[in-house]
């Protein structure tokens, strides 16, 4: 299954974003920031 | 003089002004090529279904493989050509005569090498999920066997794959949005999803096009997505895979492949730097010129994440930035006030 999340996030740096890519369980095929204030990032996971 | 190297992104399923609909990125891509000595873009800056316009110059990656090139995990590799697999879905079983006669159509007129066409097993089970901003993207219940067809081919010998499938759901006010020429187009996301799939996990080039629109463009549609009001959605993926660069291990790199320390340049819209390629640029210190022309839904600015970019308003002026760093001319020289140097 493939499925899309979308993730808050406390700050838009490359770090908060490594650390909620690690907390994920399978394959991150593509992520992005779509918001920045407050953040929130699109990921697409292959479970 | 060292190859002057571009790195040329317009993220699908955004609504970008230039690129977010059918080939209509085209124009503004092969002007920054005519600039640069090679420009590496992504399909859907170029696909523009029966339509395919791309100067020799422009290498045609798909978006995962661009993540691992940038961030220095793969390196490209040019080729004269590809063997091409086609995969369908099984729920567009219905649509293979006309996918087939594309195929032989240009076999028999472009000369493309396009070596057999694989069903999946079951049905691929694409759909349509609208996110954040109208942000579009997509589930996929049964990844498994597009890609055991899509390694069927490999084994058969395809060097690269293209991939058809029946994407459903959506939304018909996104659709007829999208047909006038607004927001982003719906099914971009998810089908980015499906060629990312194919490339991450066998490592080749891949696209997407749709097998069949889940919308039927009727009457006069608007200029940037006419191009899918006018037959086969196959022919540009088909087109663009035929010379697409190989992706390998950096570790398996050889004289003349291309890695992230040959790219000089990166191009974006303004509002979406929030996307893998652009930290790993920051981070690497690989110049980034942001175009603001270039709108999208987003409002994903460089200086908000902290990232230094030179901001120009036109792919026109991003030509000229171009051509100016390719030179070697001073940017600060171009521009006035000009500021005396001092001690």
């Amino acid at each position: 299954m493939i499925i899309h999340q979308t993730i808050p996030l406390p700050a838009p740096g490359e770090a908060d974003i490594l650390q909620a890519l690690e907390a994920q369980e399978g394959t991150v095929l593509r992520w992005a920031l779509t918001r920045i204030d407050p953040p929130l990032l699109d990921v697409i996971l292959l479970a | 003089m060292k190859p002057f190297t571009v790195l040329s992104l317009i993220p699908t399923g955004i609504g970008a002004s230039f690129g977010g609909y059918a080939g209509d990125g085209a124009p503004a891509t092969n002007l920054l090529a005519c600039a640069a000595d090679r420009l590496i873009t992504h399909p859907n800056a170029l696909n523009a279904a029966t339509f395919f316009s791309r100067r020799p110059n422009v290498l045609y990656v798909e978006g995962y493989a661009l993540d691992r090139f940038v961030e220095g995990d793969w390196a490209l590799r040019m080729v004269c050509s590809n063997r091409i697999g086609l995969v369908v879905d099984r729920s567009a079983e219905h649509t293979l005569p006309s996918l087939l006669n594309v195929c032989n159509a240009l076999r028999a007129s472009a000369g493309l090498s396009i070596t057999g066409v694989a069903l999946t097993d079951a049905p691929v089970g694409a759909r349509v999920v609208i996110g954040t901003n109208g942000v579009s993207s997509g589930e996929v219940e049964n990844p498994g066997t597009l890609l055991d067809a899509a390694k069927k081919l490999v084994d058969g010998g395809a060097e690269a794959v293209a991939i058809a499938c029946s994407l459903e759901g959506g939304d018909d006010e996104l659709d007829e949005n999208y047909l006038q020429g607004r927001g982003p187009d719906p099914i971009g996301g998810l089908e980015a999803i499906l060629s990312h799939l194919v490339v991450s996990q066998l490592g080749i080039p891949a696209a997407h096009a749709p097998a069949e629109l889940p919308w039927t463009p009727e009457g006069v549609v608007s200029p940037l997505v006419a191009a899918e009001a006018c037959g086969s959605y196959l022919p540009c993926i088909l087109l663009g895979l035929s010379h697409a660069p190989r992706c390998l291990p950096v570790e398996n790199r050889k004289s003349g492949d291309l890695t992230s320390e040959d790219l000089d340049l990166l191009v974006a819209p303004y509002s979406c730097f929030g996307g893998a390629p652009m930290f790993a640029c920051q981070r690497k210190k690989i110049p980034m010129l942001a175009v603001r022309e270039n709108e999208t839904v987003l409002s994903v600015h460089p200086e908000a994440l902290g990232m230094e970019a030179i901001v120009v308003s036109s792919y026109l002026e991003a030509a000229g930035v171009i051509l100016a760093m390719k030179e070697g001319i001073s940017l600060a020289s171009l521009r006035r006030p000009l500021a005396g140097v001092s001690r």
